[in-house]
């Protein structure tokens, strides 16, 4: 039997609901779930070679997403995974939604930048994410692999949304392209021995840097229940088709 | 005869400097005083407090002086801040951060007054766009791209965005803190553009007849500064400024001259401007920096073991008798045993990071 730690934020909610949709049908796997919503994970430390919760809330969260466990011990586990936890395009989105580089449409008012500042700059971004931080603090309790699965894409739902200027503008500029590239270098550079940020699925892409409407529709807040719908708004998060998919692709790969 | 002391005070014979503090006397000012702690040392101008909008600029040890008033928790604009994700040394790297735009070192008064011209349309440069391996380099900021960028277009474009954030510190400041660093530099020969750096040394070719060498005299400097100055406070009407001079050694001269005597006339004729100015002007202060470390009373302690590169306590020493004379924060700290007036490993690290193309030249001693 396999044992796998997957750690997360709100995008855990379709990886859940993804398991417990595949399980009965995947032999020699156990997938055991630690979430909260939002940046509560930040709020785990490192305790007699365990990550314990600091807060209340998250204790309480992590009994709820685990089936009963309090904290996380590396012991119990053979690959660990963390999922989203604003590791993600959405952090270089917000980069260029300020700054430009040499390569990028100019912006009216954006702050002009080398292709080289802007890739440091990136990277920066997402090594502060505390995504990344927290598969860096599993690599001080833990020698097995970690895996770091970045936030979803935002649903392609999004470009239809002429509020959403940010990305509807990427995609005008033509920008989206590029965009997409720095981000999978970002993740290649950050990639280390110790832990591989795996890009999401292509089937699961579309547009370079979307993914696929049907994927978002129905998505569930990481709650008791998991049957609170997203507002009709969210683009950022999946459904349980999509947790289906993507662990479905990470087995496949890790095999 | 020669009179003693006490026969000047019996006659009640008139000597001008009778009368005169202790600070007046090398005697009481410099020997007596204990461990270089000299009192006095500095009488401030005009106020500077952690809400005056300090800008700053200048040699490398400027750069010192910025992190130190940041430290210290002073306003010292910036104008071209860091993008997100970008921090620490990875910022510097990019010209980010050391000054209150990414204009990087500038050695001469000239280079200041050319950019400050240049924002405001008065002043083109010329031969200002370096190629180096097919990347193109901002020849009056050299160091601020370290792989260059990919078009002089592309140069172009970055600098029209630097000289807009350039024009919000020239407004924008209450104080403009300048380094003085050097009085030897390279000039492109038709407009007289005078470059931090010579060229060839980061990118771009050195062409004889193109480019050549310049020692600004006392007279030029002193010129410059007043240009500068009536500029700045043409935007600005209320800015003031305050002069240093970098107490750091060249680290190469191109005169004829030994490096030693190259470095004191540079040093004197800089301090000299900075006296002139200071004297002249109400509007101009001048914080004796270069005193502190490289009077005779340090002993040389405040430089590391190269003679050239100043202790970070040195720094510390600096910046706490400006922060004493302008009651910002905490008084002066004598040195500690974490912070010895010694050279050390940490503190030649500490003091060595700063962004320095002129010690580049370095590399061609043999």
């Amino acid at each position: 039997m396999k044992r796998f730690c997957i750690i997360g934020n709100s995008h855990l909610a379709a990886w859940k609901l993804g398991w417990d949709s595949l399980r009965s049908a995947t032999t020699g796997v156990a997938l055991t779930f630690f979430g909260a919503s939002g940046t509560a994970i930040r709020r785990l430390a490192v305790q007699d070679c365990c990550l314990v919760p600091l807060q209340e809330d998250l204790r309480k969260s992590l009994q709820f997403t685990s089936g009963g466990k309090e904290k996380i011990d590396p012991k119990e586990f053979d690959s660990f995974c963390v999922i989203g936890s604003a590791f993600g395009i959405g952090q270089l989105a917000r980069l260029y939604k300020t700054c430009r580089a040499e390569s990028h449409k100019p912006g009216k008012r954006s702050q002009l930048l080398s292709d080289d500042c802007f890739s440091e700059a990136a990277r920066g971004l997402l090594a502060s994410t505390f995504g990344f931080r927290t598969a860096l603090t599993l690599t001080e309790v833990t020698g097995g692999p970690i895996h770091l699965v970045p936030d979803p894409f935002p649903s392609s739902a999004v470009l239809n949304d002429q509020t959403q200027k940010l990305w509807t503008g990427l995609v005008s500029s033509g920008d989206h392209a590029k965009l997409a590239l720095e981000f999978r270098c970002a993740a290649e550079d950050l990639s280390t021995d110790r832990i591989r940020v795996l890009a999401q699925p292509p089937q699961l892409v579309c547009n370079e840097m979307f993914t696929p409407e049907e994927y978002s529709r129905g998505s569930v807040q990481l709650s008791p229940g998991l049957d609170r719908p997203n507002s009709a708004q969210d683009y950022l998060h999946m459904n349980k088709r999509f947790g289906e998919l993507i662990i479905a692709d990470l087995l496949n790969r890790l095999e | 005869m020669l009179l003693s002391r006490r026969d000047v005070l019996r006659k009640g014979i008139h000597v001008p400097y009778k009368n005169l503090p202790p600070r007046n006397f090398w005697k009481t000012g410099m020997a007596g005083s204990q461990d270089g702690h000299w009192t006095d040392l500095y009488r401030k101008k005009f106020e500077i407090t952690a809400q005056t909008k300090v800008a700053t600029a200048g040699s490398c040890f400027a750069q010192h002086i910025t992190r130190a008033l940041r430290r210290r928790g002073c306003t010292v604009l910036d104008e071209e801040p860091p993008p997100r994700g970008l921090i620490g040394e990875a910022a510097a790297k990019y010209g980010y951060g050391l000054y209150s735009a990414r204009y990087g070192n500038i050695y001469c008064v000239r280079h200041l007054l050319q950019l400050t011209q240049e924002a405001y349309r008065r002043f083109a440069p010329h031969d200002a766009i370096w190629c180096s391996n097919g990347r193109y380099f901002d020849a009056l900021r050299p160091s601020v791209e370290p792989h260059g960028l990919k078009s002089p277009d592309t140069v172009q474009s970055h600098r029209a965005d630097h000289l807009r954030r350039l024009k919000r510190v020239i407004e924008g400041a209450d104080v403009f803190v300048f380094t003085l660093g050097l009085t030897e530099s390279w000039i492109e020969n038709i407009s007289g553009t005078t470059y931090p750096t010579a060229p060839g040394t980061i990118a771009g070719e050195f062409d004889s007849d193109l480019h050549s060498f310049k020692n600004f005299t006392f007279q030029e400097i002193y010129m410059d500064f007043l240009k500068f100055r009536d500029l700045a406070r043409a935007k600005n009407p209320t800015i003031k400024f305050l002069l240093t001079v970098s107490p750091v050694p060249l680290t190469a001269t191109a005169t004829d001259k030994h490096i030693l005597c190259a470095t004191t006339y540079s040093k004197s004729v800089l301090r000299a401007v900075a006296g002139q100015l200071s004297d002249e002007f109400s509007d101009v202060d001048y914080f004796p920096s270069y005193e502190i470390i490289a009077s005779p009373a340090a002993k040389g302690s405040y430089y590391e073991a190269n003679l050239r590169t100043v202790t970070s306590s040195g720094v510390a020493r600096v910046m706490s008798l400006f922060f004493e004379a302008h009651s910002i924060g905490d008084t002066f700290e004598r040195p500690t045993e974490k912070q010895p007036a010694t050279h050390s490993a940490d503190g030649a690290k500490q003091a060595q990071d700063v962004i320095c193309e002129e010690a580049l030249l370095e590399a061609f001693a043999r």
